[in-house]
């Protein structure tokens, strides 16, 4: 079974093809490029690397949020479209996840990107070799929280990719590259999804909508 | 006879998520328009950030329908065509990101598209370009005169200097408390109405095309301010009328003048505010008095839709314009420049 997986959540980028699990090729980057200019470029590329025909896919695995909302949009844009053209299998998996499952690291994890204004989209998973349980759902939270959460457990780990805004007021955490080829074998992870119907996981609404039921209480 | 060229086009520059298949620029086979106004509606104008989440909701559907509608398997597509720019980023990138896409899964050339040629070329779905041309540009972003002598071929003549002319119709119909957007209303009550504050005309130095409308803007906002000050009575009719002419008489003689000095003898209009039937009327009588063809398109090829994209698109392949994948949305780009 031919995978084609891809994450543009924040400003790494890692797209894969996986057969059975086991990785093909992959492009995983963390400099400051546009995704928009060169995700559809590098999909191109794994199949050029690959010698793989486009329509062998099987199904699309796409990271849909949280983290930069045009970046996430730009991916499960992408991915719905593929599906929709090659007609094959929808699959979303949280962003958040991808970096768990990046790290190869056992035990409670904590990923995170960071919100803003001591806020971060998180989650908490304990991980084993290919299996794992979610112990806080990808949310969006104060830090402080978080840290609360995780100061219950006797050992943890908070996983960021790389954004140093949040690592400014962090003591202990470790930067992990993005790999989504990485989470094919949590299986639990993957959900399935009606192509049309896929949006991203933004999990907060527009400022916009904000303010205007702020305004709009009564 | 050379073979039909038959393009997928996809259009999300703003708040309307479009999708169309055109056959040779001119025949539409579907032309799908899902539009967010009643989501913007509560803001009082556009939100990028709620435009680009509409976008992805919708946009596989709205590609479905349009090849659905028109009978068209992918096989037998030419091309995929998408706006560039100018617009809204975030919403441009939901747009081209899902025809890069299309366009990689099926072996299809991907043709980009400048969001005011499209807004010109509504006009060929309706009947032949004539060249010369002067093409008036009017909507809630753009005002601008622009001279063609042959297809593909943009001088910008004239443009805004400030507020887009649906721009200051929008901010007028607030104050006057009129629901978003303002345009049509405006234009329905200034048909009740008499222009008795003739607001200033800013037709700038002479022999300029250029366009301002902040003063005319200005003023509304300064004469409704005083009077509502002096407790006197305020007639919205009045009001619309007034500024209505204003606006009218402004785009009208810069309009005409250019006409006159390229000696053309077609004259398109184009943009959601060539809707307005203030400014309709006059370029009819204008146009008949100086023998010049006027070309206003229908009021769907109007406002935002995917079926002008692919009008364009038609005259770019025929030039070999393609992107590769990496092609990506740019908020501007200069239309003197895009082919």
């Amino acid at each position: 079974m031919l995978s084609l997986l891809i994450d543009t959540s924040n400003r790494p980028l890692s797209v894969a093809l996986n057969r059975d699990g086991f990785t093909l090729a992959e492009i995983n980057t963390t400099v400051k490029k546009t995704h928009s200019a060169t995700v559809m470029d590098y999909i191109d590329k794994l199949f050029k690397m690959t010698e793989l025909k486009k329509n062998d896919v099987h199904r699309i695995i796409v990271a849909n949020g949280p983290g930069s909302y045009t970046g996430v949009r730009i991916g499960v844009t992408v991915a719905k479209t593929l599906a929709y053209a090659f007609g094959t299998e929808l699959y979303s998996v949280s962003s958040l996840f991808v970096v768990a499952a990046s790290s190869s690291r056992k035990g409670i994890v904590a990923p995170l990107f960071d919100a803003r204004r001591g806020n971060v989209f998180g989650a908490v998973y304990n991980m084993k070799s290919d299996s794992f349980t979610e112990k806080v759902a990808p949310a969006h939270m104060s830090l402080e929280d978080l840290q609360t959460e995780l100061s219950s457990y006797d050992s943890s780990v908070i996983l960021l990719d790389g954004q140093e805004k949040v690592s400014a007021n962090l003591e202990d955490f470790v930067h992990t590259v993005p790999r989504i080829s990485m989470v094919e074998p949590f299986e639990t992870a993957l959900e399935k999804e009606d192509i049309h119907s896929l949006v991203p996981e933004y999990l907060r609404i527009s400022e916009a909508e904000r303010n205007w039921m702020e305004q709009n209480k009564s | 006879m050379t073979q039909d060229t038959v393009i997928l086009s996809i259009e999300t520059s703003c708040d309307e998520t479009a999708a169309s298949v055109v056959r040779n620029g001119t025949e539409i086979m579907s032309n799908v328009v899902v539009s967010q106004i009643e989501s913007h509606k509560r803001f009082g104008g556009v939100v990028p950030e709620v435009a680009s989440r509409h976008h992805v909701e919708t946009i596989t559907l709205v590609i479905e329908q349009a090849l659905e509608e028109a009978g068209m398997a992918p096989e037998g597509l030419s091309a995929v065509a998408v706006t560039e720019g100018p617009g809204l980023i975030g919403a441009l990138l939901v747009g081209i990101n899902a025809a890069k896409a299309f366009s990689f899964a099926h072996d299809l050339p991907l043709i980009p598209v400048h969001h005011i040629a499209g807004h010109i070329y509504a006009n060929q779905l309706e009947e032949e370009l004539e060249f010369p041309l002067v093409a008036l540009i009017v909507s809630g972003g753009h005002t601008e005169l622009i001279y063609m002598d042959d297809h593909l071929s943009f001088e910008v003549i004239g443009e805004t200097r400030d507020d887009a002319v649906g721009e200051a119709y929008d901010k007028v119909a607030r104050v006057i408390g009129l629901p978003y957007p303002g345009g049509p209303h405006v234009d329905r009550l200034s048909r009740e109405g008499a222009d008795t504050f003739d607001f200033p005309r800013a037709y700038l130095e002479q022999g300029s095309y250029d366009f301002s409308f902040s003063g005319l803007k200005s003023a509304v906002i300064n004469t409704l301010h005083n009077r509502r000050q002096k407790g006197l009575e305020i007639k919205k009719e009045d009001v619309a009328r007034s500024f209505q002419e204003s606006a009218v008489d402004v785009l009208t003689k810069k309009t005409m003048d250019a006409v006159e000095e390229y000696e053309v003898k077609h004259l398109l209009v184009a943009g959601g505010v060539a809707a307005n039937s203030g400014l309709r009327q006059r370029f009819e009588s204008l146009c008949s008095e100086h023998d010049v063809k006027l070309s206003i398109p229908k009021l769907k090829f109007c406002t935002d839709n995917a079926a002008m994209i692919g009008a364009v698109a038609h005259h770019l392949y025929q030039q070999n314009h393609f992107a590769s994948l990496d092609l990506n949305g740019r908020n501007f780009i200069d239309i003197e420049l895009f082919v």
